[in-house]
């Protein structure tokens, strides 16, 4: 194979969820998640993924995450299938692809003091355990090192999600899957989170794929988005020709809406 | 584990406004009390134990000397009942972590791995809850004998898919969180993932449950003790005792009635106590108190 | 205008065990007849609490211990709950998919909210009538249908029927627009100002989503740690907002037509006391050291706005 810039390459990936409705005879009804979807993820791009709920973007991630089968489709990390790499290799995937989820206290075990739940990354990756690297990690997130001894449930949204991206970053990963990082949080804390992805995204030359369905989030992080609808790709492109010059009927709609919405403040 | 220290005081808060599981967790605290310091504290012990026998003090009625009369061979009923709450103690505390240990191991595994497997384990767990557990347990005792020892046993294997069915879908709902899939991501391997992440967060409701088990555990220990398939003589079980009384119920009622009051109370207790500890625990109530609110 | 809703120095608490969690803490407002005001704020601002005091819907850990609330001449947190709901005031739950009962027609429903009233109208006509002038096509299918055959969008409009059928002087609306996608969010805004203006129901909008409001309210109330920090006109405020809290809010919004800079404050004023001084004291740019750690702003008044910060305080 030719070995190109790309990270990460998904290869018409279908992801079909079968649901019985039948009451007394089996009865199924498929449902297609993702819909044979393609794409390419370049070495330290940030590439968006907007979409409303139930547009598939979620399960997608899941599916780049190693978690989840496609039903069909390929998707290839730095070349490799990563449904069919074993041993060294997997392991190799496993470090470099890691994930913050939607919902910051769904996401960290809650009978583990962060502390804990830190060192178990660290030691999965093979890593130094100790204080120091604890304390670095938790600095470079904007925690104060107290937190390291809390459980979940006591700390706030916030915070909960900087432990989750202390806990992505802890395996020095090249690719970062961001499913809906900021949506469970209040605005200003948002704002605080996004500031620190971008800084972490610049400091470290990480690649990005961001899910959300704010376009304003994805416009602050991103410069290529992919707008998904009913698991399919609707549009991809740059992020300012998405907001300025839409081509589908659905992103107009979209983006129309919200410049509608939000025409107070936007100007 | 979610049973933590503010668990305990934020219930321990909850109990002093509900006077029935006040009154339960009372009586249990004496219960356990009782038990662990019966050999001690009772006036016979020798009588207790059952081995002192004083044919000329036989089928004595309550007095100063002996609260609750004497028995058959002139024991004094008092102690014996006394001592017999650890018997009891003892087949409760058994019975139930030995169920517990069995249903939480297999399910662990069925619930995590899930498909055939899953299913294969869960049909089998169905089998045994397709019978009272009283009549397993009667069976299991008839086969393998009689005594302390193999009275627990036979208990604890009719027992153990209650136990099973709650972890079951414990496991499958927690192995569904967020917290797992992160787990995974990270690279954790999976006995650790099993152990560290899904046990710990599977536990809390099924260690309820058997904590408020243990007053009917009790209860049919005494059963099969009664029938005479359980503890054997000259030992203290409540159920023996009532058995052994039985027959002299016109002639001597306090041989069987102090016992049964004992176990009356003791069973009732644990099913007050148990009963304030799932209103306490009930998802509702829970969240009232929890309400940081806002 | 009359003067419709008057809260006045409300201060609720919440009961956990020994402790006491404040959720309000002095709140003051006025609603005029046929005004529309959103209640602004993140979690843990007392927003909601102030809503479902409003309607009586408080859990029983919720301790009132100061204020009163009345609406035209009627004590609303002395009277019974069941002659406040529906017929002065109504709500819509945020949790539509959960809020009728999924074994009942929702014709059903219509008749058992109607069931106390000795009204000689045919409640059904009624009811799709309402239905109709709520954009439904086909109200008579509506009525016939149970609530999972509806999607989310349609069952909050069902429920905003429902609110609307007693005609009551009053509806307050719970993050009206927070679970649906953007075209539809343009739909709902646009459904509630025309019911605003057909059926003269003044409304509370609950909504985290500042942005929106104006499109929906005359006034904002901005809360912040139970507290109202900003009181004013929708665009007013959002042009010009004056209280730092409020401006943070605005601030941290990420734009969609021009690319965002937010101006975050990572500075932690960690030895703030919180208890005396403004709630805000800790995340504020424009702290004052010895002033906002210390003492409690009073409220200021520029024009018709009102505005808690030390900020103002000296300016008067």
């Amino acid at each position: 194979m030719i070995k190109s810039k790309s990270l990460l390459k998904v290869q018409n990936v279908t992801i079909l969820f079968r649901k019985n409705i039948g009451v007394l005879k089996k009865e199924d009804m498929i449902i297609r998640a993702v819909d044979g979807i393609s794409f390419d993820v370049e070495e330290g791009e940030i590439l968006g993924i907007a979409g409303e709920s139930g547009s598939g973007k979620s399960t997608l991630a899941k599916s780049i995450a190693g978690l989840l089968k496609p039903t069909s489709g390929i998707i290839l990390f730095e070349g490799e299938n990563i449904y069919e790499i074993k041993g060294e290799k997997y392991r190799y995937f496993r470090k470099n692809v890691q994930m913050v989820f939607q919902n910051p206290f769904g996401s960290l075990n809650p009978s583990m003091k962060i502390r804990d739940t830190l060192k178990d990354v660290l030691k999965a990756a093979k890593k130094e355990t100790n204080e120091d690297v604890l304390r670095s990690l938790m600095e470079f997130v904007n925690l104060n090192y107290e937190i390291l001894d809390k459980y979940p449930s006591e700390l706030s949204g916030g915070q909960a999600q900087r432990v989750a991206i202390a806990r992505a970053i802890a395996t020095q990963p090249k690719l970062l899957i961001l499913d809906e990082p900021t949506s469970a949080l209040d605005v200003s804390v948002q704002a605080q989170i996004l500031t620190l992805l971008k800084k972490i995204q610049t400091e470290k030359g990480l690649t990005y794929i961001l899910i959300s369905h704010d376009i304003g989030v994805i416009r602050y992080l991103c410069k290529r988005v992919i707008v998904m609808k009913a698991g399919k790709i609707v549009e991809q492109g740059d992020i300012e020709d998405i907001i300025y010059r839409p081509k589908e009927e659905y992103t107009k709609r979209l983006v129309e809406s919200l410049l509608r919405l939000y025409g107070y403040i936007e100007n | 584990m979610i049973i933590s220290s503010r668990f305990i005081r934020e219930y321990y808060e909850y109990l002093k406004k509900d006077k029935l599981g006040l009154t339960g967790a009372i009586i249990v605290m004496i219960f356990i009390f009782l038990a662990v310091f019966a050999p001690y504290i009772v006036p016979y012990p020798a009588d207790a134990w059952g081995y002192a026998y004083n044919i000329e003090q036989r089928l004595q009625p309550p007095s100063l000397a002996h609260p609750f009369g004497t028995d058959v061979y002139g024991r004094d009923v008092f102690s014996r009942v006394i001592l017999g709450s650890r018997f009891s103690l003892i087949i409760a505390l058994g019975v139930v972590s030995i169920a517990l240990l069995i249903g939480v191991v297999l399910e662990l595994f069925a619930g995590y791995l899930g498909g055939r497997i899953g299913t294969f384990f869960m049909r089998i767990t169905d089998m045994f809850l397709a019978f009272p557990p009283i009549l397993l347990a009667l069976l299991f005792a008839v086969v393998i004998g009689r005594g302390l020892l193999n009275l627990i046993i036979s208990l604890s294997l009719a027992w153990w898919p209650w136990y099973a069915r709650l972890t079951y879908v414990q496991v499958t709902t927690v192995k569904n969180m967020p917290y797992i899939d992160a787990a995974k991501i990270a690279g954790i391997n999976t006995p650790t993932i099993i152990f560290k992440y899904i046990l710990p967060n599977s536990l809390t409701p099924v260690t309820v449950q058997a904590f408020l088990d243990m007053g009917a555990a009790i209860l049919e220990a005494a059963a099969l003790s009664f029938i005479g398939i359980g503890v054997q003589p000259p030992n203290p079980e409540w159920g023996l005792m009532i058995s052994e009384g039985w027959y002299l119920i016109g002639v001597a009622w306090w041989i069987s009635i102090f016992p049964g009051i004992m176990l009356f109370l003791v069973v009732m207790a644990f099913n007050f106590l148990g009963d304030s500890f799932r209103e306490f625990n009930n998802p509702k109530v829970r969240r009232l108190l929890e309400s940081r609110g806002i | 205008m009359e003067t419709l809703l008057t809260v006045d120095d409300l201060k609720i608490s919440y009961k956990s065990g020994n402790y006491y969690i404040k959720a309000l803490d002095g709140v003051s407002f006025e609603i005029k007849e046929g005004e529309s005001l959103a209640i602004v704020g993140e979690s843990g601002s007392g927003k909601s609490t102030l809503g479902m005091a409003i309607a009586r819907l408080l859990p029983p850990n919720a301790i009132i211990e100061k204020g009163r609330i009345v609406m035209k001449d009627i004590d609303i947190l002395n009277s019974k709950p069941d002659s406040i709901r529906g017929k002065l005031i109504s709500m819509i739950p945020q949790e539509v998919g959960t809020a009728l009962s999924p074994f009942h027609k929702i014709s059903t429903v219509f008749e058992d909210v109607m069931a106390s009233e000795n009204k000689a109208t045919n409640i059904l006509n009624e009811a799709s009538k309402i239905l109709a002038f709520l954009g439904f096509k086909d109200p008579e299918r509506i009525l016939k249908s149970y609530p999972h055959e509806l999607s989310g969008g349609m069952l909050q409009r069902v429920l905003l029927a429902l609110a609307i059928i007693k005609r009551p002087y009053l509806i307050i609306a719970d993050e009206p627009t927070s679970m649906v996608d953007a075209p539809l969010r343009i739909n709902i805004v646009e459904i509630l100002n025309a019911v605003r203006k057909e059926f003269n129901i003044s409304m509370i909008i609950i909504t985290h989503d500042i942005a929106i409001t104006p499109h929906l309210c005359d006034n904002i109330v901005v809360m912040y740690a139970g507290k109202i920090m900003e009181y004013g006109k929708a665009k007013e405020i959002i042009d010009n907002p004056l209280n730092p809290y409020t401006k943070l809010l605005i601030n941290s919004i990420p734009r969609i037509k021009t690319a965002t800079r937010f101006e975050v404050i990572e500075r932690k004023n960690t030895q703030i006391q919180f208890y005396k001084g403004c709630p805000f004291a800790d995340r504020c740019e424009s702290f004052m050291k010895g002033i906002c750690d210390i003492t409690i702003p009073r409220y200021t008044s520029l024009g018709n706005r009102k505005v808690l910060c030390h900020l103002y305080n000296d300016k008067k």
